[in-house]
């Protein structure tokens, strides 16, 4: 009798929990005269990949992406980084709606012949996950301003960059939907749960 | 149960040696090499991880491993000088060339360099026994002799 209550119990907190819960956007919104929201949206970019092919937001039309922030010779967070990041290219590999997208905050080094080593040596295939270089100032802007994270020159921090771990989702309207630690392993579990229900946002 | 198996394994392998050490001694011994081996894993996982994984399987062709590689078991003092002082330059470990840098770590101490020689030396199929604190020593004086 007593585990009935319980079980009954049980059963009504999870028919509490909201069904096909959406996710968050995040930043500031606004709202037009005509009463329509605004959201926060990734700014205008362009960069140059692994394959010194051009990359813009138009690469990632159509598709939603995961963003973070590294640089080659990074000696603290940036290897486990990478190690997660390589969970979610190996489970949405045969996507075509996902992609992923590394920022080279040490762009003086990180050049298009270095990334392109980093990212073979990975093992990873550049239509899928873009590492890119370019002007310092606009890739810190773009990481401070549009993915809301830090990334700023640090001579006292291991490497000289002081950089967040942050995975950043973004969908297919260059919206922020989700920041994880991209250096634990349960964050990333997190994030893939998160991006399994983003893609069935776009289900028809 | 599972402990008292590996430190008869212990002795027997000890015994192996040829070694004179009495049996008491080499108990000693191996509550000494088992404290290493618990010590080295929480160092290996601050210092080392991040790069060589968990598993000690290194990642793709950037992070060489140190599960059964070559590179590591053929040179015990040269590794312990790379833990210690770092490393640039391109090396070859099990037939791949890896040239990625490895930061120096100098904050360690000699006896946290020999617990975390000793699990890297004793774990994921690599048994090489215990790296004392004196071949820890020994190994860096050596090294920092070099020009």
């Amino acid at each position: 009798m007593k585990y009935l209550v319980i079980l009954v119990g049980v059963v009504t907190l999870w028919s509490c929990q909201p069904k096909d819960e959406k996710l968050k956007i995040y930043g500031r919104k606004e709202v037009k005269a005509e009463g329509d929201t605004i959201f926060h949206k990734i700014a205008d970019y362009k960069f140059v990949n692994q394959d010194s092919a051009m990359v813009t937001p138009a690469t990632f039309e159509d598709k939603i992406y995961v963003a973070d922030f590294f640089f080659t010779s990074c000696p603290t967070i940036c290897p486990i980084m990478k190690t997660q990041m390589l969970r979610v290219y190996e489970k949405y590999k045969d996507n075509p709606e996902v992609m992923i997208l590394s920022h080279s905050i040490d762009p003086k080094h990180d050049t298009v012949a270095v990334l392109k080593e980093f990212s073979e040596r990975l093992g990873v295939s550049s239509d899928k996950w873009h590492f890119i270089t370019g002007d310092k100032e606009d890739i810190f802007k773009i990481g401070q301003t549009s993915y809301m994270v830090t990334a700023m020159d640090d001579a006292t921090a291991p490497g000289g960059y002081l950089h967040s771990g942050a995975f950043i989702l973004v969908d297919k309207e260059r919206r922020v939907r989700g920041l994880y630690d991209g250096t634990l392993a349960d964050q990333v579990d997190k994030l893939m749960v998160d991006m399994d229900k983003l893609l069935q946002e776009y289900e028809k | 149960m599972k402990n008292k198996f590996l430190i008869i394994a212990a002795i027997t392998m000890m015994a192996c040696t040829g070694k004179k050490d009495t049996q008491s001694a080499s108990v000693a011994d191996d509550v000494k090499f088992e404290q290493y081996m618990v010590e080295g894993q929480q160092l290996y996982t601050i210092h080392c991880s991040n790069c060589h994984q968990v598993n000690g399987e290194g990642l793709g062709r950037l992070y060489p491993p140190l599960s059964k590689s070559d590179y590591l078991l053929e040179d015990i003092d040269r590794a312990i000088c790379i833990i210690k002082n770092g490393q640039e330059g391109s090396i070859m470990v099990n037939g791949v060339v890896f040239n990625q840098p490895m930061p120096a770590v100098t904050t360690l101490k000699k006896l946290e360099i020999a617990e975390i020689a000793t699990y890297i030396y004793n774990s994921w199929g690599n048994e090489k026994g215990m790296v004392s604190i004196d071949k820890v020593d020994q190994a860096l004086t050596d090294c920092s002799n070099q020009p």
